[in-house]
Order: C-alpha cells, then structure tokens, then sequence
C-alpha cells in the first residue's frame, strides 16, 4: 500500500466511523418517537380526531421503575379541549409500546376529521385496520380477518389457531376481544381489545406482545389440584388465637378454575384456583380454604382460609323498631341542635326559677 | 364508627371513608324480602355462631351513620358485606341504605362508574357477599394488593373509575380494567351457613349468594391530591 493510499484511508475510516456514530445517536434521538408523541399519533391515526382543531396539554406523566419483567411504565394523560367539549386520554406504555388506552367524552361533539361509521360493528373493523397501520404488528392480521368475517353485531366467540375472538358484552359496554388460546386454556392477560361505550369507542388495549406463554402443558389435572389442595389443607391448618382448628372439608362444592398466570416476569404459566368448602363456620368465621398452584409444576403458591365478611342473609328483625323516626331531611347536626336547644330551656327554665325564689 | 363519622362531619369540610369488616341487613318490617337496613358489624363473633343473638356490636345505617352525618363524606368505600346492595332513602320510618345513610342522597347513579352522576358522593360497598382481602383472585396479587393500588392511584390525580381501573389492570393485567372484572360483573358466594337439611325456599338458607362490588354517584370525581 503506498503512502498516499495509507494517508487517505487514515483520514477517511475516522471520518466514516464520525459519521456513523451520528448517524446512529441522531437516530435515536430523532427516528424513535417518544411516548407523547406515540400518544397523539394514536388519537389522530387511529381514532381520526381532528388533532388541529383541539389543543392538547399533557396533563399528567409518570415513569415507574423498571419492573421484575424488565419493563418501564409510562403513562400518558392528555386533555383534547375545543370549544365544544373537553376529552380525557389515559395511556399505558410499557418499553415505549402502547398497551391500553382510555377515553372519556367521545360523543356527538367530538371533532373527527373523517367522522367514524355510527355502527358499532362497522367502527370496530375501522378501528383495527387502522391500528394494524399504526402498529404493524404481524399478529393483527389473523384478528382482524376474524373481525372481518363478523356481520352482525351479537356476542360471539370463534376461535382461529391461536387466537379466540369474542363479541362479548360487560355491563352497558361492548367489548371486541381476541385472547391467545393454547392448550385448550384461554390467556386471558395476552390479547387486543377494542371497547365501545354508549356507542363510542372507550378502550382500547394490547398485551399480545407484552406477555408469552411459558408453557401449558398441564403435569396437574383437575382431579389431581383437588387432591392436592385437600392434602395441602388438612397438613397446613390455619390457626386462630394460635392454636391449629380442625375443620371438615366438604367434597361437593369445590371449585377450580385455570388460568394462565405470569411467573418470571411476563411469562405465563397454568395455574390452578381451588376453593375447599367447609361443612360449617369455623372460629374467624372462616367458611372456606383457597389453594392455589401452579398446574405445570404441581407447587402450592398460596392456602388461605377465607372468612366471610357478614351474611347476605338477613338477620331476624329486632322485636321492637328502634326509637321514633327522625324526620326526612333532619341532620345528626339538627339533633345536636336540638339536645342543645332543650339543654339550654331546662337550664333557663331552672334560672328563671331561682331568680324567682330569690326574689320572693 | 358514630364518633368518627361524626368527628369528620363537624371539624372537616370533605371526609374519606374506607372500613373493613364483616356487615349485614335486617328487614325493617316482618317481610324477610324487604325492605332492609343495613349494619355494619364492629364486634363480629369469632366462633362462627349463628342468630339470634348474633352480632352484638352493630352499627346501623339511620342510627348510628345517617344522624351524625350530613353533607361532607364525599367518598365512602365500605368492604363488607352487604353494604353496596342499595342506594336506600326513606322509608316506612326508617332512613335506611348505607350509600343514602352517609351522603343524605337517595337519587345516586345506580352505575357510577359506567354513568357517574354529576354529584359531589361517591359510595363503594359490595352487593350481598364481599371478597376477603385475603382472597388471590389471580397468582401474584390478592384483594389487599388490589385496594393498595386502588388507593395509590385515587390519591395521585387518577379519578375513582380511573383507579378502578388501574388498580383492576395492576392485578388482571393491563387488557383488563375494572368493567372486565368479576368485581365488576359479579362472582358466586358460598354462604357458609348454609344449610342442606333446611328449606332453601327461605333466603336465610340460600347456599348461593350472587355479589359484586358497586360504586353509586359520580365515580368521575378526583379526590384532592
């Protein structure tokens, strides 16, 4: 290699690598967009808000630590006021990805720069194409395939390889689910959820990345978590006032549910729910034992004896309603004024008396 | 519990209310279908001994909460039993329901955390039969985690409804807030007094007991933070 060669390259590889590590910074400071702006992305992108007819203050931010998964919580509060209505939004981010996000005061006043279908079914299948624009992420396709294929408005669950769609309704609110099914077992925390309101969008959230499925392969049957939480019971006797109460496990009722539930972080692994019904109350008013374990593993996580908090039943009436009723409207501070008033006449009363005796 | 309430009635302008404990209802007239007044229990008894005579400390709705209290408990939140299962009013005599008993208002939203009124009370208390807060409705976090969370959020800027959630997610996980919830929706309760040899006909022998968490008012509102 000759001089010149050697000179050129020693002034041009520093300069390249100059050049690549700002290229690399300015990247990071510039291509990567931050929560905030993820934030309004979605409302304008997604929801098709006429971001230029609202201002927006961000009303709140809170970054939490890094959590045992490894993750960083962000959370988001905007304000969306126009001159006709005020909107609130909450978000959740964790490592920079959206996972939820809540609305309060969608309505008729709201300013859309494409006003969305007034079918609720219609809006849902608008809302998922264009969030599968904004997310990119792959796994949307298959959901929204599934939500495509929908033509009525009517809960519903279907289910497509991994994934369960659900048209389901909690309340006043209905609720476009997809859940990760595996195993037979519904993962309820791993999903895409669209949630309508009194007619407008409410809700909104994403988990499917934020969670994997460590296993579910049940090494625990029902039958056998049963058997175990039984076990477990009688050889762990809770104890009241110090001393272990012997109690009676009914056989029927008992109750089991699975679900699949984080371990190491976000990972999900199968666990089983076991309530024990006792033949009567025991001291502590304790009317059932929970145990609960892990379904791949057959390890107890917890055994708690469960007291009740009252009876919904009602007690016998008393034989007598207490003293007369106070009248509607009357305060605890009215009858304080009115003990006060008579404290204050017998007291008079007793003055008045005794000036008249002094001066007889 | 009267003391108390009382107390914050005259020396404080707006209160926050949580109680934990065991509570219950009477029916006011001889019909064990209703109408009802509501107790809270302060001395429940501890060996599972059934009535008469079963509580001996009680603190009732009209007696011991609605005459010491008028305008200023803006958030009550009771985890015990029965005490969500009405709003109440006035009745036969009787200004009976534990939601009417310590904000003075009968006409409170029904569902006021999916359609919160415009008023200044909020009421938390459990229909029927409450979940322990020793109870792990999932793996890592039991009902006492759920109401740290819950107040942690209600005291840093969220609304009630808003903690309701974040404190649902904190636990279910973030795709599930409150309205998802079995808090929400509503759980089977095993009355541990039940008994097979009795009648069912008769509510006092219902094995059964449907529950859920209510919130009356305007789960809208923001406690001063």
């Amino acid at each position: 290699m000759s001089f010149s060669m050697k000179s050129y390259l020693a002034a041009v590889v520093p300069a390249l690598i100059c050049v690549l590590f700002l290229v690399q910074v300015l990247s990071a400071y510039s291509v990567e967009p931050t929560t905030q702006d993820k934030a309004l992305n979605f409302l304008k992108e997604v929801l098709m808000l006429d971001m230029k007819r609202y201002n927006a203050t961000l009303a709140m931010y809170n970054s939490y630590p890094i959590d045992m998964g490894g993750y960083v919580r962000e959370d988001v509060k905007y304000a969306l006021t126009s001159a006709k209505s005020t909107i609130n939004v909450i978000f959740e981010f964790r490592n920079n990805t959206l996972v939820y996000c809540h609305l309060h005061g969608l309505g008729s006043s709201t300013l859309y720069f494409q006003t969305p279908p007034g079918n609720i079914l219609d809006a849902a299948k608008g809302l998922m194409q264009r969030y599968q624009a904004y997310s990119g992420a792959t796994y949307l396709q298959k959901m929204r395939d599934m939500l495509d294929a929908v033509t009525e408005l009517k809960p519903i669950t279907t289910t497509l390889d991994d994934v369960k769609f659900r048209i389901r309704n909690y309340g006043p609110y209905t609720c476009f689910e997809w859940i990760c099914t595996v195993n037979g077992i519904d993962v309820e925390r791993k999903g895409v959820m669209f949630t309508f309101h009194n007619g407008s969008f409410e809700h909104f959230a994403d988990t499917w990345d934020l969670y994997k499925v460590g296993t579910a392969d049940l090494k625990v049957s029902r039958d056998e978590a049963i058997r175990i939480a039984r076990e477990y019971a009688y050889s762990h006797p809770y104890t009241f006032g110090g001393v272990p109460v012997n109690f009676t496990i009914l056989d029927e009722p008992v109750s089991a549910e699975l679900s699949m539930e984080p371990r190491e972080g976000y990972t999900l692994y199968p666990w089983w729910n076991i309530r024990l019904y006792l033949d009567k109350v025991y001291p502590g008013n304790v009317g059932s034992i929970q145990v609960t374990l892990w379904a791949d593993t057959g390890e107890v996580t917890h055994c708690e004896a469960i007291s009740v908090g009252g009876s919904p039943a009602p007690i016998e009436p008393p034989s007598e309603p207490p003293a007369g009723p106070t009248p509607e409207g009357s305060t605890g501070q009215n009858n304080l004024n009115f003990l006060i008033i008579i404290a204050a006449l017998i007291v008079l009363t007793i003055a008045v008396i005794a000036i008249k005796k002094k001066r007889k | 519990m009267q003391n108390l309430a009382q107390h914050c009635e005259q020396d404080h302008p707006t209160t926050a209310i949580f109680y934990h404990g065991h509570g219950g209802k009477v029916n006011i007239t001889n019909n064990i279908y209703g109408p009802y007044r509501y107790f809270i229990y302060e001395q429940a008894p501890q060996q599972g001994y059934y009535p008469p005579p079963w509580h001996p400390i009680t603190v009732d709705d009209w007696q011991d909460i609605y005459n010491y209290t008028a305008n200023n408990h803006r958030f009550v939140f009771l985890w015990a039993c029965t005490q969500g299962n009405e709003v109440g009013g006035y009745i036969s005599g009787y200004h009976r329901g534990m939601p009417y008993a310590w904000s003075h208002r009968s006409s409170l939203s029904q569902d006021g955390y999916a359609s919160p009124d415009t008023g200044n009370y909020v009421f938390i208390g459990f229909e029927n039969m409450s979940r322990r807060l020793s109870y792990w409705p999932t793996a890592n976090n039991n009902y006492k985690y759920w109401l740290v969370f819950f107040y942690y959020f209600a005291l840093n800027g969220y609304s009630i409804k808003d903690a309701l959630d974040e404190a649902s997610k904190m636990v279910w996980g973030p795709n599930r807030p409150f309205y998802t919830t079995e808090l929400y929706n509503g759980y089977w309760e095993r009355n541990p007094w039940f008994d097979p040899n009795k009648p069912c006909s008769y509510p006092l022998n219902w094995e059964w007991w449907w529950s859920n968490m209510r919130v009356y008012g305007n789960g809208a509102r923001t406690l001063p933070h």
